[in-house]
């Protein structure tokens, strides 16, 4: 009994307490905060990258080919979409045809354009990826709808980036901003939020996409790059500042004229009904059966998951995840040194009172666990308020940047940078127990040492100490 | 041997008188055993052939020599000695801090060194009330916190009741205790507001919390005034007398020690008896006293 009341009596009374305990309130609310924000960029990352990229992602190498008008040419997607969507684990899939291309202006713009595509600065903004899509298909196998309902972010002066199409569920409708200057209808093109931005586009306003076709042995005997007229019909943005930066959408269609018979399909996305318990397993059962069935030749295809497809760049945030941790938990040994040297200090201070307990009636285990529960009662208080200011900063951390770049000056978080209008932050459970206990047996493994050699302090010595 | 029950108490002070003692010595002894009046008390507190000597780095310093002595139920005994003579060793050991180097520290019948480190604390927490020259009050707690705090340690529990009912009846009892002791709006005081003879009020308060039946008082009034020192005596006599106490008194005064019923005189660390207590025993005197045979008793 008289070690709680004793330890409660020491650690009120000395002043000292009060840095060990502000030590760990910082460690703890520190390592929180961070993991938080790190936890919330990887969930940010992972669900934009998985909201484009659906739940499995075939890239065929070669397709099987099929007779059209005397010719042999690839064949389209519609035999293996058939296929994997006679599947009861999958929910739904789309094709997508993907080519390189160049994005150029004609009017006044052109020579802005060009300007561009001469800037090394730029590096590959008018390189974009054109992706080819049928957009019912799209709605269904990814979060294509939401990236083009998504409200654009803003720039440093408030301007919106991007400019939404006018329809969400016809997106390549005309918008009604376009004038047409002759009679011939032209196909829409989508623009990354980012890559509109950057190249200062308008909505309803006309680009020229251009690429290059090789031949089927591979040469390249067009004298001109293939080249089609397109009608901006809106923005989208994904969320992964890659795809909004480099990605244009149009119909699949218009795609194949552009680029002729070369190709029907590059991939197909599949979205699963149960991705957490299906995904390994149906990836191998594919594989296993475009091979059996000759959907494609030669090489073998490209069949993985959205994780394995991006591995590296979640592997990166990961890292820097566990980097972050590692280096914040040198805070707690930082504050369990505190504790330490806190303790030994009072141990010294107090033989007298360790002579006197002893003379009492205490035992060297009683007089142990006193000053341990001294170090509880920091570690318990510390870790409480560290928790609570923790958790609440990683919900507000919003404001608190805001008030903090204020007051400083200086800008916190770039969210041009970042691509997020706000700074995620996910308070991981498992964590905040981990950091808790960690802390726990942090302080008391420091705290063990002096309170092992308070209970062996020599009472008769003790109790001639002033 | 009395045997320990499950608190760690002896079941029964049934202390077996050790050959010699029952004044079986005669009235003049020499390093043997000094006892009490034959019959008229029982021994609570034995020293058998105590010797310590300490290791200062190649050498064995001797402090106590073979001393023997005993403290009889109810009996006031006064310990006197000049400084180094070795009382507070002897003291030491009598308390059950400090293990001889051989010998016996035999308290109500048990040899406490046989005992575990966790009975010889229980033994020394409820048998035997400390009373220090320095006070020794712990200066984060109030008076009354600081009585209470040998019933805090116990931890079978005051009446067997536990946790806050345990600390509320000790309160109440410390409070009492102070208040008979003239401290009555002086409990919620810190040692650092108390007068130095409060601040041994208290001390005594806190020796006598869990009613030992043995107080060793190692110079009560050392840090004294006159004055103040009589009336820390006239409580601690008069406590002794109500509830009928083994009283081991160390002092360098011998009007103090004339209160007892018995005084021993320690030189050079071996035990003397006196029935002539000098007034002040100088250090000079040591050599004087070391080899004469004194009176038993007084």
């Amino acid at each position: 009994m008289f070690r709680s009341f004793l330890s409660w009596r020491y650690l009120t009374q000395r002043r000292t307490n009060l840095i060990g305990i502000g030590g760990i309130f910082v460690a703890v609310s520190a390592l929180i905060l961070i993991l938080s924000i790190m936890t919330g960029f990887l969930n940010e990352a992972r669900s934009s990258i998985r909201g484009s990229l659906s739940d499995i992602l075939v890239q065929p190498i070669q397709l099987e080919r099929e007779n059209r008008d005397g010719r042999q040419v690839p064949a389209g997607p519609e035999r293996l979409l058939e296929i994997i969507r006679a599947d009861p684990r999958v929910d739904a899939a789309a094709a997508h045809l993907v080519w390189p291309g160049i994005l150029t202006q004609d009017g006044k713009n052109a020579e802005r354009a060009k300007a561009f595509l001469g800037n090394s600065q730029m590096n590959d903004l008018p390189l974009v990826h054109i992706v080819g899509i049928n957009f019912e298909e799209e709605f269904e196998a990814t979060n294509f709808r939401e990236a083009l309902s998504r409200l654009p972010t803003v720039d440093k002066f408030g301007t919106p980036r991007g400019r939404r199409v006018e329809n969400t569920e016809q997106p390549f409708a005309l918008p009604s901003s376009y004038i047409p200057k002759s009679p011939k209808k032209l196909p829409v093109v989508l623009i990354g939020e980012q890559l509109f931005s950057r190249l200062g586009l308008t909505r309803g306003e006309v680009v020229q996409v251009a690429t290059i076709v090789p031949q089927d042995n591979g040469k390249l005997d067009s004298d001109e790059p293939n080249n089609k007229t397109f009608v901006i019909g809106g923005t989208f943005r994904s969320g992964e500042n890659e795809m909004d930066l480099e990605r244009v959408y149009v119909e699949r269609d218009a795609l194949r004229e552009l680029i002729g018979d070369t190709r029907e399909y590059s991939e197909i996305l599949i979205r699963l009904k149960d991705y957490g318990a299906d995904s390994t397993a149906f990836r191998d059962d594919l594989r296993h059966s475009m091979a059996l069935m000759a959907l494609v030749r030669g090489f073998p295809s490209e069949i993985k998951t959205w994780e394995e497809f991006r591995a590296s760049l979640l592997g990166a945030i990961e890292n820097e995840r566990t980097l972050m941790a590692i280096m914040l938990s040198l805070v707690l040994v930082v504050a369990g040194f505190c504790i330490f040297a806190i303790l030994s200090m009072m141990v010294t201070e107090k033989r007298r009172d360790i002579g006197i307990l002893t003379a009492i009636g205490a035992t060297p285990s009683g007089i142990m666990t006193t000053f341990l529960m001294v170090a509880f009662w920091d570690a318990l208080i510390g870790i409480a308020l560290g928790t609570t200011a923790g958790i609440w900063a990683a919900y507000k951390i919003d404001p608190i940047e805001r008030w903090l770049s204020d007051a400083l000056g200086v800008q916190i978080f770039n969210r041009e940078v970042y691509l997020f209008d706000h700074i995620p932050a996910d308070v991981d459970p498992f964590a905040v127990c981990l950091i808790v206990s960690g802390t726990f047996l942090c302080t008391l493994i420091f705290a063990a040492i002096p309170a092992w050699s308070a209970a062996r302090t020599d009472p008769i010595e003790a109790l001639r100490y002033e | 041997m009395t045997a320990l029950n499950d608190a760690g108490t002896p079941s029964a002070p049934k202390s077996p008188r050790s050959p010699g003692l029952s004044g079986a010595a005669g009235p003049f002894v020499s390093d043997g055993p000094m006892t009490g009046e034959a019959g008229l008390t029982q021994p609570v507190l034995q020293a058998t052939d105590i010797k310590r000597h300490f290791r200062i780095g190649n050498r064995d310093l001797g402090v106590l020599f073979g001393v023997n002595m005993d403290l009889g139920a109810g009996e006031k005994l006064g310990l006197i000695g000049a400084s180094g003579a070795g009382k507070s060793t002897l003291l030491h050991s009598l308390g059950l801090l400090d293990r001889p180097s051989s010998g016996k520290i035999i308290v109500e019948g048990i040899d406490a060194w046989d005992l575990s480190p966790l009975q010889r604390a229980r033994l020394r927490n409820r048998r035997i009330g400390f009373v220090f020259q320095m006070y020794h009050l712990l200066p984060e707690l109030s008076a009354v916190e600081n009585v209470i705090l040998p019933g805090m340690i116990e931890p079978a529990g005051l009446l067997g009741i536990g946790g806050r009912k345990r600390r509320k009846l000790l309160t109440e009892k410390a409070s009492e205790l102070l208040n008979s002791f003239g401290l009555g709006n002086r409990l919620k005081h810190r040692p650092s507001q108390l007068s130095g003879g409060e601040k041994q009020r208290v001390s005594i308060a806190r020796a006598l919390i869990l009613d030992p039946p043995i107080m060793i008082a190692d110079e009560p009034t050392g840090n004294l005034d006159s004055v103040t020192g009589q009336s820390i005596l006239d409580i601690i006599f008069a406590e002794q007398e109500r509830r009928l106490l083994s009283l081991l008194l160390v002092t360098h005064d011998a009007k103090v020690a004339d209160r007892c019923d018995r005084v021993l005189h320690m030189v050079d660390g071996h035990m003397r008896m006196s029935s002539e207590q000098p007034d002040n025993v100088q250090a000079e005197e040591r050599t004087d006293t070391t080899d004469v045979d004194l009176k038993v008793d007084r």
